[in-house]
This record gives structure tokens, C-alpha cells and sequence, in this order.
């Protein structure tokens, strides 16, 4: 932004933005707040939402936390959740490549507006689709003979999630990785096999270093969206798999423990925000993440 | 050596990505076909022939229809909440002249992006029962609108980006009102952007499940919440019938989109993209 465009003669009109200001702040803040608050509630089985009478400052709920079974629930999150990422992110690499510097065909249009079919397609849809292609009638049993288990074991659960979030986040990947790509001039790449590299060395080389920053971010939001999943989890885990995200509703439909419930809201809302925010920055990118935090 | 090294690894590549493709698509096919099957038990695939009987107890159930009723009046409202209370943040921020706190206010407005909406759905749920708003109608139209607001305002920024304040003046130095000026110079450049964040955010209030499980009663409860719950219960084909509907509307809402804006625009457009003035 140019410096003189500040020595306007106008006062700059900000009533426009209140409204939204109080949306986010009334709806989300405050409430958060409450959430906070409510983590350092003592919690008492049996009372209504499960919350002990007046307010006594406890950690209670936190180092409820660190017992071995919750821990297992959060190295699922994580683990799934990383797994499904790294699968998505290389998947979704080439294709954007080929998106970014394809010349405008039909084909290439059928195959961007097929992707933000899938982006857009209802979340119900995909995991209805996975739960049938992958269930008893299925191919659970392919999945069992490969892992070489019985097809109610853990293992073949777990690859049905991440195939899960695969199929959900891969669209995801792949668009949003479509827009650091192009910032690449495409003649680059030709420069780098022209003078001796092959296809993958140009990649690795050139190309990948130039847009290290924005593949990074993508991958972070992509891991965000992977450890908030909640109906992915919930309907493909059939309750042997469970993320964090289940366990917050759990604590509300099944226990009514509103102070543990506040606690497990917390924990994870600071994995996501670590993964969108501190760990994106750290590793670099001009953008700021939320700018591009579609979908 | 280069040429084979070159086949090899797209050969593998190529392996890789059909595996991905497969998952991506697979599904879909699953949920289409199924929803056609004659048999009354869940059997194997593919099914030995073609019917329209889940459709026609989809259509015919009211437990659906009433959920259906609620998505659509939920979603409608939210989202054009939404779609005023986006646009006016956009305006709003093109007007703050210092980049720093520009860049504040636009994370704040994308804050409810960042948080989980398992996390939206119990934050509100405390709330609400804090100052007294039952779950409902109003309860989810309020979580719908703040979880959707943060996609109108970028799709309206993106709309704006480029239109420098000066056109404003240009304009009122002309004899225009400020509200005039805003009227017919910026309302019209950012009208794409205002449909498409409209678009997008009753995609994304259709088939919200995360938050809105927390904040449903017995009498209004959207159609995902329903279909969630249902597949967990039973394995019913009424739900890949309502999946696939579902479905159709959102390719129709493409195409359309992909006509009237172009999907290029929307996505993939960069610096060697073309660039039209």
C-alpha cells in the first residue's frame, strides 16, 4: 500500500466491520471463555452437566488427562491424523503440478471441477461411501488378508479411518496446494531438465525448494482439519478408534461431564492452533495461514 | 539413463496416485450404486439389480422431510446473515489503512475457521445455557452463521483486492455521496464474491454435523444430524438415497458456479495464471 494513499481527506468508516466484530467476539470469544473457566471446574458424577456447586480453581480435569487410555485416544489423533496428511500431501503434489501447469483442456476442467465436487461434497456422503465400500459386504476382508488379521481387528479400523480421512482431505490438499504452485514460472522446470536433471531431480531441486514455504502450510492445515475430524472418526472407528473431537461430544451425550468435556476442548483447540499457526510459521511461508485457510 | 529413470519413477507415481484416486473416488461410486438396490438387507457388491425404492422412502419418510425442512430454513438464514454481516466486514477492512491492524482484524474474523466445530458446538452450548438460549432453531442458525461468516468475508476480500480507495474518491470528487460512491463502484465489483461466500456457506451449513450435534433438540434436528445418527443405529439405505441427493445438488451448485464465476477463478489463478483486466 502506497504511503499517500493515508493522506486522504476522508475519515476512513469503520462501523462495517462491528457487526462481524460482535459475531465473532459474542459467539466465539465469550464463549471460549466460558470454556476455559469451566476446565477449571472441580466435576462432580451425578450433578446436572456433571459440574460440582460454587467455583474452585482445579486442574483436576487436566491431569485426569494424562491417564494411559486418554493418552491412547490423543496417539490416535495424532498418529491417524498424521498418517492420513502425509498420504494426502504427496498424493495431492503431482496433481497440482499437473493442475497448475497443464494448458486449459476440457479434460483439465472436468478434473478441477470433479475436485471441487469432492471438496464440497457432504462429509455425510464420504463416510457413508467409505463405511459401505469398506464394510462386512466390502472390501474390509482385502483389507484384513493384508495386514494379515482377523477384519474386527484394530489395525484394519484404523486404515479404514485413515482411508477416511484420505478421501476428505486429499481434495483438500490438492486445492489448495494449486495456488503456491503457480506462483512458480513453469519454464523453470524445463530449465532444470534441459540442463541434465530428470523429472523427480527438477521436482526435488528446483521447484519444491522454491515453494517449501506454501507446501508447509498446506500440510499444516490439512493436519488441523485431519485432528478436528469428528464424524469421519466417530461412524469409521466404530468405536474402537476414537479422536479427541468424539471424546468432547461423548462427555456431553454420554457422561454429562461439562468440566472434562471444557478440558479435552482445550487440549485440542491447542493441537489445532499449534498446528496452524506456531509450527506453519515456524517452518516458513510468506502467507499468513488463515488467508488461505479454505474449507 | 535419464529416460528410464524418468519412466520408472512416474511408473511409480503413477501407481500411487491410482491408489489415492481409487480412495477419492471409490466411495462415491459405492454410495451411488448402493442407493439403487432392490434388496431389503444390506447384501454384497454390486447389487443384482436397479430400483427407486429408497428414494421413494427417503421422500416419504416425515422424520427426513422435517429434518430436511429444518437444514434448509437453518441454512438459508445463517447464510444470509452471513453473506450481509461478511460483505460489511469486507468494506470495513478495506477501509483500515494500516496493514498491521488490518492484519488483526482479518485473523479475528478468521478465528472461527481455526477452532474445531466440535469445540463451536460446546463453546455455545455453555453459553447459551449461561444466558438462558435454548438449543433450537435460533441456536443453530447462530452457530451456522458464526462458522460460515469467516468464508463471505475472504470470498468478498478476494472480490475487493485491487480496488483502491482512490476509486471511491475519484468518484465523490465527482459529486457522488459517500454511499453512492460505495453503492455503485464497490457493491458491484464485489458482487461475485458476495454469491460465491453465499454459495459456499450453504454448502457448508448443509452439512454441518460437529457443532450442530450439540445444539439439536428432538424437534429441530438438520438432516445431517439425522443421517449421523441413523448410520450409527442401522444400516438403512434411505441414507445413501438422502447421501446421493445431496450429492446432485452439489454438482448442479458447481456447474452453475463453473459457468456463471468459472472455477478457475475461484481456484487456481496465480502469477503465470492468466490475468484478465
Amino acid at each position: 500500500m502506497a504511503k499517500g494513499e493515508g493522506k486522504s481527506t476522508l475519515r476512513p468508516v469503520n462501523w462495517p466491520l462491528f457487526p462481524a466484530l460482535a459475531v465473532v467476539a459474542g459467539l466465539l470469544m465469550a464463549p471460549l471463555a466460558i470454556v476455559l473457566i469451566m476446565s477449571t471446574r472441580q466435576a462432580a458424577p451425578g450433578a446436572a452437566g456433571g459440574i460440582a456447586g460454587p467455583y474452585v480453581f482445579s486442574l483436576a480435569n487436566y491431569v485426569a488427562f494424562l491417564h494411559p487410555t486418554y493418552l491412547r485416544y490423543a496417539g490416535d489423533t495424532l498418529w491417524l491424523s498424521l498418517v492420513a496428511t502425509l498420504i494426502s500431501v504427496t498424493a495431492a503434489y503431482p496433481i497440482a503440478c499437473w493442475l497448475a501447469f497443464a494448458r486449459k483442456t476440457p479434460w483439465r476442467r472436468i478434473v478441477l471441477a470433479s475436485l471441487v465436487i469432492t471438496l464440497y461434497a457432504s462429509a455425510v456422503v464420504k463416510v457413508y461411501g467409505v463405511s459401505i465400500a469398506f464394510g462386512p459386504n466390502g472390501m474390509r476382508d482385502w483389507l484384513a488378508a493384508m495386514w494379515s488379521v482377523g477384519p474386527s481387528n484394530r489395525l484394519v479400523t484404523s486404515t479404514i479411518v485413515v482411508i477416511g480421512l484420505v478421501n476428505f482431505l486429499a481434495p483438500i490438499a490438492i486445492l489448495m496446494m494449486v495456488a503456491p504452485l503457480q506462483q512458480i514460472n513453469p519454464s523453470l522446470g524445463a530449465a532444470a531438465q534441459s540442463l541434465g536433471a530428470n523429472r523427480i531431480t527438477a521436482h526435488l531441486t528446483v521447484i519444491i525448494p522454491i515453494c517449501r514455504g506454501g507446501i508447509a502450510q498446506v500440510s499444516m492445515l490439512v493436519y488441523a482439519a485431519a485432528v478436528s475430524a469428528f464424524v469421519i472418526p466417530l461412524i469409521l472407528g466404530r468405536g474402537q478408534i476414537n479422536f479427541l473431537s468424539n471424546l468432547v461430544y461423548a462427555r456431553f451425550s454420554e457422561v454429562a461431564d461439562f468440566p472434562g468435556g471444557a478440558a479435552l476442548s482445550i487440549i485440542l483447540l491447542v493441537v489445532t492452533l499449534a498446528a496452524t499457526l506456531g509450527l506453519g510459521r515456524l517452518i516458513g511461508g510468506g502467507h499468513r495461514p488463515w488467508q488461505r485457510a479454505a474449507a | 539413463m535419464k529416460r528410464l529413470v524418468d519412466n520408472l519413477s512416474v511408473l511409480l507415481i503413477g501407481v500411487f496416485l491410482a491408489f489415492v484416486m481409487a480412495i477419492i473416488i471409490a466411495p462415491f461410486l459405492y454410495s451411488v450404486v448402493m442407493s439403487f438396490d432392490p434388496r431389503s438387507y444390506l447384501g454384497s457388491f454390486p447389487p443384482p439389480g436397479l430400483s427407486g425404492r429408497w428414494y421413494a422412502k427417503f421422500f416419504s419418510d416425515e422424520r427426513y422431510m422435517a429434518a430436511l425442512r429444518t437444514s434448509l430454513s437453518v441454512g438459508l438464514l445463517s447464510s444470509v446473515l452471513a453473506s450481509v454481516l461478511g460483505a460489511l466486514a469486507a468494506f470495513g477492512l478495506l477501509q483500515v489503512r494500516s496493514h498491521r491492524r488490518r492484519v488483526w482484524l482479518d485473523g479475528f474474523l478468521a478465528a472461527p475457521k481455526l477452532v474445531p466445530n466440535v469445540i463451536v458446538g460446546f463453546a455455545l452450548l455453555l453459553a447459551f445455557a449461561a444466558s438462558g438460549v435454548r438449543p433450537g432453531m435460533l441456536a443453530l442458525t447462530a452457530a451456522h452463521c458464526l462458522i460460515t461468516l469467516p468464508l463471505v468475508v475472504r470470498s468478498v476480500s478476494a472480490a475487493l483486492q485491487g480496488i483502491r480507495p482512490s476509486l471511491v474518491e475519484a468518484a465523490m470528487s465527482l459529486g457522488a455521496t459517500r454511499a453512492r460512491a460505495l453503492w455503485d463502484i464497490v457493491v458491484p465489483l464485489a458482487r461475485t464474491g458476495i454469491v460465491v461466500g453465499f454459495v459456499f456457506a450453504l454448502a457448508v451449513s448443509l452439512d454441518e454435523v460437529a457443532a450442530s450435534a450439540f445444539l439439536t433438540t428432538t424437534d429441530d434436528v438438520t438432516l445431517p444430524v439425522v443421517l449421523i445418527s441413523d448410520m450409527k443405529a442401522n444400516f438403512d439405505l434411505t441414507i445413501a438415497a438422502a447421501a446421493v441427493l445431496q450429492m446432485a445438488a452439489i454438482i448442479l451448485v458447481v456447474v452453475v458456479l463453473d459457468i456463471v464465476v468459472g472455477l478457475d477463478r475461484l481456484f487456481g489463478e496465480g502469477s503465470y495464471g492468466h490475468r484478465e483486466e
